[in-house]
Formats: structure tokens, C-alpha cells, sequence
């Protein structure tokens, strides 16, 4: 850089300083971004508290469990069926166990919502129910679609709006006032001058929003470290990408008014009219399978298993060749009954739940594809890929809640049916069956390790945002070779 | 004089071209999301219609089994959609549409299209009321903000007004001129795919839907109204086409944008929705306890003792149907107790954010427009009370009809498709229009409030101006 330049620069940045309106922007975008990061904040307090309840409610569960155990132990005249009984092992699977999959909230989840608050933090594991993957937390719907102010929220709506508030106007309000004339009958160029003050609107804006935006992070508790400077760099390109563009739609030299117009439509296509048209045309290109025709799919096989009852519980226990000498009878008891009921629907309704699964699976990568047609999208998947709001780190929740589920039947299933093998008391005068009392020893969930979560789309991001603010920089680079007067 | 000025405002709209590429893109836009906004309520509704009867079926033909192990078979029931809801889906994307009626459970209404959909769906406007609630509010002002700013820089605004064009004049021939265009580019477009969706759904009739689309037709056009209001007012107040256009810009971002979701959080952090994860465990807690084993017993033997006897095979009833109904009584006022608190906390956040309108016209504007379409909070809250009092119809029938046949010598007691016929077909209807027209009085009187306050705005500044 010229001396020139350099001194065009720092004087710049004086005026730019010197400007109640330009102060007024970056007070009132930090303003917002504090709110942001205090919602978020907010946010996972709420989660943590959910999170802990959670817990309790387990703990108590067992704990409720061992007392009725150690009042069932004790004879006394009380009769008690199965699904009273917390000490028989098909009892309390059914009918005590209180257990959950939980997706803690991330380090960075105060950046965004995402879909998190419309998805589920935590799944109770329930085997009463046909629909395991129609879990979610009853909210306010009102809340849902309003949506959270959240930092994202003022990072990608409002972020924009400041530049382009403070860029579009930087040559074209003097090209409008005359003062353009009297610039270029000075000996610099026009590309010096344009370098100066849209050097001086990055260098004071990367400083106020990245820097806002990391004060704000650390106020509401985010920790710092790699995956905070991947977002300050990918925040940093967004905020550059506007700066370019602000200096793009100047070089048309069609006025101040003009360019704020252009720009402001420029903004609402990226980050409004294009994500809808995405969602449009991802939702028409994949349309969703029909929830009531998984419903009437689960009643078929509902109809199905009660006309075919007994060669149903046959087939099931005859998987178990260790007791194919007592199979008859065990195919009567409600274990087996059970049993073999819920793998029944289980592979009755396995088409249909591959089928939303699949469905699921191709929208995130037509989503993730589209992304690339709008920094505003990309801007949008990175954050929340940071936050682990997004929706992928959610499908793979519910797919290890349901393994979850699935591996808490298996670890239940040979101890229910060694009891309806081979039913017995050990204490026949006492009202429990007293064959199960490992509550402490029933597998919990762990929660899919997410270190690292979000990187790749973190990089992705900020390559495409600084591929994007270097052409369009090079762009405008080009056309402002020449003075328009 | 003003009905000349109007017409040849009209005519200089009608000829410039930005006008016809935004009424385009406008009728482009909201065409192809009602597309696919009416395919998936029109098979939704079709497809809900037909398993309704289905499930009807179903019940009906019930082999003869215990009448609590059919209360057990239970079935779905769907809740209706409004025909508007292909326009504006309003809450309903958030709310499940279909529930499990069954003994013993009271369900959520499960499958929210919203958790169905794309990520990028939520940072969209992908309804045509998105569209009239977010863009049209940018586009009309884009349209106004150079009413009379642009005449002030090119000197043209002193001409008009040497003329003898009184300022008011001017103001209701601009005003009124724009307003028709925005009735022409919005309200046409929007009465002609609201009235396609009315006879492409089924049950409009039922809905009442045509009054319903004409006053909601009406009340986006008078939404649309503040915002041409503010930047005629920015028009008349700033010196620059530049500064209108800023001014303009700066309101439409915050009263649109910033408003509705600082009003969410302000409310959330006033009064935090409950959790819900807890209210169902203290259901849970309560159900169990009451179901204990001991306690169990206990009133089994209270039942004996009420009929004189000292076993279960001498009681004139089925004890277990007794105890069943018994059990269902006491976990309808557990829910009712736990779920109406709950209920009460998230209305009290919904006058919160109606309050909240005050400061933004278009968290009113949604209220009202999702009351008016049949896709708001009360809807879904009626129908959940018509499915919960099914349930405990069907609970109850069942139950008692298995006390008063106890089992005989010639084996257990089994029902059949006269006991199934004592439950009627599940009906769910939506509330009249004036119920709906009473519930969108109070947001109604805040977005006339804005328009008056801004009309007042407009006038005063039209009075005052400079050229």
C-alpha cells in the first residue's frame, strides 16, 4: 500500500470514528448482540435445569423401586400382579424403569437456537409406545415461530443491515453530493480512495462486530478455544463478504438511494427469498412420507398381530432354542406375549420408519447442498453446526436413542424370560416375585461424544465467505479503474 | 379534485415498470408457495378424512374381546384442517396434528410438520402470509419512501403545491393511489388463492371460510397499510429520498424483524413456559402412587365391604372394571389439574405477546390473521378438550359396561359390536366465526390503533411540510 493510501486510510477511519451515525450502528449492534448471547445464555440454563431434572427423576425412580423392593420382601398378605411388582425384571422394565437419552447443549450453543428448540433434548425411553420417533418437549408453538432473538438471529439479519447502512453510501453519498468531482481532480486514484474507505469500514467493523460478537460469547459463559476463533474468522468473512458487496453495487454509480435499495434486496434474497425458495423446492423435489399413512401402517399391523396372536408369540420364542423344551408355556405368559408384540411391530412398521429416516437423510444433503446458493445459508449452517443446534446432530441423537432403546430390551430380555421359564419365589409368603434387583446395573444412556462437531462446516464456510468477498472485492476492484465524472 | 389527483397517480404508477417486475415476482412468489402449501393441506385433510372413517371401521369391528382390552385397541383421531391453512398454516406446523386415544393415557398430539421439513424452511417465509407479513411491508415501502422525498430533490413538490394542491391532498391522492396498487398487487392475488383453497379443501362450508378469507384478506391489507403509512410519514418528514428510504428501512427492520423476537424472549424471560418433561413426571409420580400395590388392595377391599361381601366372586360388578373406572377418575383430575396449569401458563404467555403487539404491528397482524385462518392456539386447544372428552367417553363406556357384566360360570365376559356402537364417531368442529371475530377484537384494536396513530403522523407532517 501506497504511503498515500496509508495516510487515506487512517484519515478515513477518524471520519468514520467521528460519525454519531456510525457510532450509533455498532452501539446498537452490540446492543443486540449482548441480548443475543444473554437469550442464548438463557437458553441453556433452561437446557442444564431440564438436563438435571431429568436426572433426579431417574435417581428417584430407582429409589422408589428399592423401597417397594425391601416392602415387598417382607411377607405379608398383600398380592401384587407383575406390573406392580418392581422386583420382577419384566415389571420394572415396563412398568418402573424411568430412563432417558439426552443431548447435553454444546460449549457454543449460546450462538444459536437452531433446531433446537424444536427438537427434543432428551427422549424418555418408553416401550409402551409404537412411535419412538415421535418424541418431542410440549413449548409454546407461539415461541417456535417467532423464533429466538438469538446471536445467529443478529449476525445474519441485522449484521448486515449496519453495513450496509454505514458501506453504501460511503462513495455514492459523495458522487451525489458533488464532492466525487472535486476527490478525483485530486492526484489519486479512484481505487486508492475506494481501498481507503472500504479499508477503513472493514477494519473498524471486524473490530466491532467480531470483537462484540467474542464479548458477548464470553459473558454468557461460552468457553473459548479453537471452535470460538473458527466462528470470529467465519463472522470475520461475512462481514467482509458485506464490504465488498457495498463496494460492488457503488461502482454501478447510480446514486446513494439506488445502491441502499439494491443492497437491501440483495439482503432479503439471501437471506430471505432464497432459503424459501430452497425450502420450496427441497420440500417438492422430497416430498415428506405421510405421517397418517405410518398411522394407519401401525394399525394394519396392530389388526395383523391380533388376528395371528399365538403363531406370533410362537415364532418369536422359538428364536430361543434353549427353551424350546418349555416354549409352549412361555409363549403364554405376558412376557413372551410382549415380547414378541413389540418386534412384531417393530419389523411391521420397519419400511416406513427406513422410509423417514431416508427421507431425513436426503433433505439434510439437498440442504447442505443448497447452502452454497446463498453465503446468508452457509453462514446460517456453520453457526448452528457450532452451536450443535443443527439438524443433523439431531437425527444422530435419535438414532442412538433408539439403539439405546433397543439395547435396554436386549440386556432385559434374558432376565424376563429365565422368570417365565421358569417361574419362582423365594420367598413365597412375601408380595414381590423378588427376581430382580440390579436397578444400579441397567445400562444408561451416553451421549454421543461431539467434540469437534461442526468443524468441517465451520471451514467450509469460512473459505466459501472469503472465496465469495474476494471475487466480488476483485469485481469491484475492476470496475472502479476509472473516475465517473 | 382529489378523486382527479388519485386517478392520475394511479396512471404514473401503473406505468412504470418496477411496479410490474414487483407485482411479478409478488404473484410468482405466492403462487408457488401456496402450490405446495395447498397439496399438503389438501392431502393432509383428504388423507385424515379417510382414516377417520377407517378407524371408525375399525372400532366397529372389533372381534368380541374384554371390553378394557378394546378400550386398550382405542384409536386416532385427527384434527381438521381449516382450508385457509394452505394460505396461512399459522401455529400449526408446531402442533401435532393427530392423536392416540386409548385407556389409561392421555397422549400428546404427536408429528409436527414443522420438525418434518427442511432447516432452511425456518429462516424463510415459505406461506403466502410470510410473504404478505414480511416482504410486502419491504415492498410497499420501497414503493412509498420517494412519494414525496423524491419531488423535494427534484423540485417538483414545490411546483405541485404553487399549484394549489393543498398538502392533505396530495397526501390522500399518493396515499390512496399506492394503497390501491397494494390492493391490486396483494389483496387480489390473495382473496383469488384463498378462494382456490376454499373450494379445493373439503369442509369450507363448515369453517365458514368465505366471511373468514374476505376479513382476513382485508386485515393484510390494512397491515400492509402501517408500513405504506410509515414510509409516506419518512416521505414527508426527511429532507432525502435517502433519509426516507433509511428511515423506512430501519422501522421495517424493527418492527417486522427485531420486534416479534425480542417480544418472545422478553415474554420468556416475564414467564417461562413451564417444563413440560416435569409436569409429566409429576403425572407419572402421582398415577403410580395412586396405583400402588397396597393402596390397590385397599380399595378393592373398600368395594367389598360397600357390596357386604368378602370375595370378589360374590359381588353382583366386575371388581376389575371397578377398579379401572375408579383408577381413570382419579388420573382425569391428575391431568386435569397438571395440563390446566400448564395450559393457563402458556395463555398467559400469549396475552403477553398480544400485549407485545403494541410495539409491533405485526406480531397483531399474526394473531389476528392466524385466529381468522383457523390455525392458531385455540383451535388446537379445542380440539384437544374434543379428543380428551372422546377418551373418557370411550374409557368410561367400556369400563362400566365390564362392571355391570362380571364374569359367570360360562367364562369371562366378552363385548361386542353393540357395546363398540355405544361410542358415537369422533366429531370435531370448528368454533363460529363470531367466536373467532370476538377472539381477533383485541388484536384488531391495536393494528387500527397503529394505523390511526400513524395516519395522525402522516397528516401532521403533510401540514407541516416544506418543499
Amino acid at each position: 500500500m501506497s504511503s498515500v493510501g496509508r495516510r487515506l486510510l487512517m484519515l478515513e477511519i477518524r471520519a468514520l470514528l467521528g460519525q454519531p451515525l456510525v457510532i450509533a450502528v455498532y452501539a446498537l449492534l452490540f446492543a443486540a448482540m449482548l441480548a443475543g448471547a444473554a437469550n442464548g445464555a438463557a437458553r441453556i440454563a433452561r437446557e442444564r435445569a431440564m438436563l438435571s431434572n431429568v436426572m433426579a427423576e431417574e435417581a428417584r425412580a430407582i429409589s422408589t423401586a428399592k423401597a417397594a423392593s425391601a416392602r415387598y420382601a417382607k411377607p405379608s398378605p398383600l398380592a401384587i400382579e407383575y406390573h406392580r411388582d418392581p422386583t420382577d425384571a419384566f415389571g420394572y422394565m415396563n412398568y418402573f424403569l424411568v430412563t432417558h437419552a439426552v443431548k447435553p447443549p454444546l460449549p457454543l450453543a449460546a450462538l444459536a437456537a437452531g433446531q433446537g428448540d424444536l427438537q427434543p433434548a432428551r427422549i424418555r425411553i418408553d416401550f409402551n409406545t409404537i412411535f419412538p420417533d415421535a418424541a418431542y418437549d410440549r413449548g409454546n408453538p407461539r415461541m417456535l415461530k417467532l423464533g429466538e432473538f438469538d446471536l445467529l438471529f443478529v449476525l445474519l439479519y441485522l449484521v448486515p443491515l449496519g453495513l450496509i447502512a454505514l458501506g453504501a453510501i460511503r462513495l455514492t453519498g459523495e458522487q451525489d453530493s458533488g464532492v466525487l468531482r472535486m476527490i478525483a481532480a485530486q492526484p489519486v486514484s479512484l481505487r486508492t480512495v475506494a481501498f481507503a474507505k472500504a479499508g477503513a469500514l472493514a477494519a473498524i467493523s471486524l473490530l466491532a462486530i467480531v470483537g462484540g460478537m467474542l464479548f458477548a460469547l464470553l459473558l454468557a459463559g461460552a468457553p473459548g478455544g479453537l471452535p470460538v476463533l473458527g466462528v470470529a474468522l467465519l463472522v470475520a468473512m461475512w462481514a467482509l463478504f458485506w464490504v465488498a458487496l457495498s463496494v460492488l453495487v457503488a461502482s454501478y454509480w447510480r446514486g446513494a438511494v439506488a445502491s441502499v435499495a439494491t443492497l437491501v434486496l440483495i439482503w432479503g434474497a439471501l437471506t430471505v427469498l432464497v432459503p424459501t425458495m430452497t425450502a420450496l423446492a427441497i420440500a417438492t423435489a422430497l416430498p415428506t412420507p405421510s405421517r397418517i399413512a405410518y398411522i394407519d401402517a401401525s394399525r394394519k399391523a396392530m389388526d395383523g398381530f391380533y388376528r395371528d396372536e399365538a403363531t406370533v408369540h410362537a415364532g418369536w420364542i422359538a428364536r430361543f432354542p434353549q427353551y424350546a423344551d418349555r416354549a409352549p408355556e412361555m409363549a403364554k405368559s405376558p412376557e413372551v406375549k410382549r415380547f414378541a408384540r413389540d418386534a412384531y411391530y417393530r419389523k411391521a412398521l420397519l419400511p416406513e420408519r427406513d422410509a423417514f429416516a431416508a427421507h431425513s437423510a436426503a433433505t439434510g444433503r439437498a440442504t447442505e447442498l443448497a447452502r452454497f446458493l446463498s453465503p446468508a445459508m452457509m453462514l446460517d449452517g456453520a453457526v448452528q453446526a457450532a452451536a450443535g443446534t443443527d439438524a443433523d446432530r439431531h437425527i444422530a441423537f435419535v438414532a442412538a436413542a433408539d439403539a439405546y432403546g433397543e439395547r435396554l430390551r436386549r440386556w432385559f430380555e434374558p432376565l424376563a424370560l429365565a422368570n417365565a421359564a421358569q417361574p419362582r419365589r423365594s420367598c413365597a409368603a412375601c408380595p414381590g416375585r423378588l427376581n430382580f434387583n440390579r436397578f444400579d446395573d441397567v445400562p444408561r444412556f451416553v451421549p454421543v461424544a461431539d467434540a469437534g462437531h461442526g468443524a468441517r462446516r465451520i471451514v467450509l464456510g469460512i473459505l466459501y465467505l472469503a472465496a465469495a468477498a474476494a471475487l466480488l472485492a476483485a469485481w469491484a476492484a475492476r470496475r472502479l479503474r476509472a473516475w465517473p465524472v | 379534485m382529489i378523486v382527479r389527483m388519485l386517478r392520475m397517480e394511479l396512471a404514473l404508477l401503473a406505468r412504470e415498470r418496477r411496479v410490474r417486475w414487483i407485482a411479478g415476482a409478488l404473484a410468482v412468489m405466492m403462487t408457488a408457495s401456496f402450490a405446495l402449501g395447498l397439496g399438503e393441506v389438501r392431502r393432509n385433510a383428504l388423507d385424515a378424512e379417510r382414516l377417520t372413517n377407517v378407524e371408525r371401521q375399525r372400532w366397529l369391528s372389533q372381534d368380541p374381546k374384554n371390553p378394557h382390552s378394546a378400550a386398550h385397541y382405542g384409536l386416532w383421531a385427527f384434527k381438521p384442517i381449516s382450508p385457509l391453512a394452505a394460505i396461512d398454516p399459522g401455529l400449526d406446523p408446531y402442533l401435532g396434528r393427530m392423536i392416540r386415544i386409548e385407556a389409561h393415557r392421555r397422549n400428546d398430539a404427536v408429528f409436527r410438520a414443522a420438525q418434518d421439513a427442511p432447516a432452511v424452511a425456518r429462516g424463510g417465509v415459505g406461506s403466502v402470509v410470510g410473504i404478505l407479513q414480511i416482504v410486502v411491508p419491504l415492498v410497499v415501502i420501497l414503493l412509498g419512501f420517494a412519494a414525496f422525498a423524491g419531488d423535494r430533490e427534484r423540485g417538483t413538490l414545490r411546483l405541485a403545491l404553487g399549484n394549489g394542491a393543498a398538502p392533505i391532498h396530495l397526501l390522500a391522492a399518493r396515499f390512496g393511489a399506492l394503497l390501491a396498487l397494494t390492493a391490486a398487487i396483494v389483496g387480489v392475488p390473495a382473496l383469488l388463492l384463498g378462494s382456490v383453497a376454499n373450494l379445493a379443501v373439503p369442509a369450507a362450508a363448515e369453517w365458514q371460510m368465505w366471511p373468514r378469507l374476505i376479513v382476513w384478506t382485508a386485515a393484510q391489507l390494512g397491515y400492509a397499510a402501517v408500513f405504506l403509512l410509515i414510509a409516506t410519514a419518512a416521505s414527508l418528514i426527511a429532507r432525502t429520498a435517502r433519509g426516507a428510504l433509511a428511515a423506512s428501512l430501519l422501522a421495517w427492520m424493527l418492527l417486522a424483524l427485531a420486534a416479534p423476537r425480542l417480544a418472545a424472549s422478553a415474554v420468556e424471560a416475564i414467564a417461562p413456559t413451564p417444563a413440560y418433561g416435569d409436569m409429566q413426571a409429576r403425572i407419572e409420580a402421582e398415577i403410580k402412587r395412586y396405583n400402588r400395590a397396597d393402596l390397590h388392595q385397599d380399595r378393592e377391599r373398600a368395594i367389598l365391604a360397600r357390596y357386604g361381601v368378602t370375595n370378589k366372586e360374590a359381588l353382583p360388578i366386575d371388581l376389575r372394571g371397578a377398579m379401572m373406572h375408579d383408577r381413570e377418575q382419579h388420573d382425569y383430575a391428575v391431568y386435569d389439574r397438571e395440563l390446566g396449569r400448564f395450559d393457563a401458563e402458556l395463555a398467559r404467555q400469549e396475552r403477553l405477546v398480544l400485549l407485545a403487539g403494541l410495539q409491533s404491528p405485526t406480531i397483531a397482524i399474526q394473531t389476528l390473521s392466524e385466529q381468522l385462518a383457523g390455525s392458531d392456539l385455540r383451535r388446537h386447544a379445542d380440539f384437544l378438550r374434543t379428543v380428551e372428552a372422546y377418551r373418557r367417553r370411550l374409557s368410561d363406556t367400556m369400563n362400566l359396561d365390564l362392571v355391570a357384566h362380571p364374569a359367570g360360570k360360562s367364562g369371562p365376559y366378552l363385548a361386542s359390536r353393540d357395546v363398540w356402537a355405544k361410542l358415537p364417531p369422533f366429531v370435531d368442529s370448528p368454533a363460529p366465526l363470531h367466536a373467532a371475530l370476538q377472539a381477533v377484537a383485541l388484536p384488531a384494536a391495536i393494528l387500527i390503533a397503529w394505523l390511526v396513530a400513524l395516519g395522525g403522523v402522516a397528516l401532521y407532517a403533510a401540514r407541516r411540510v416544506r418543499p
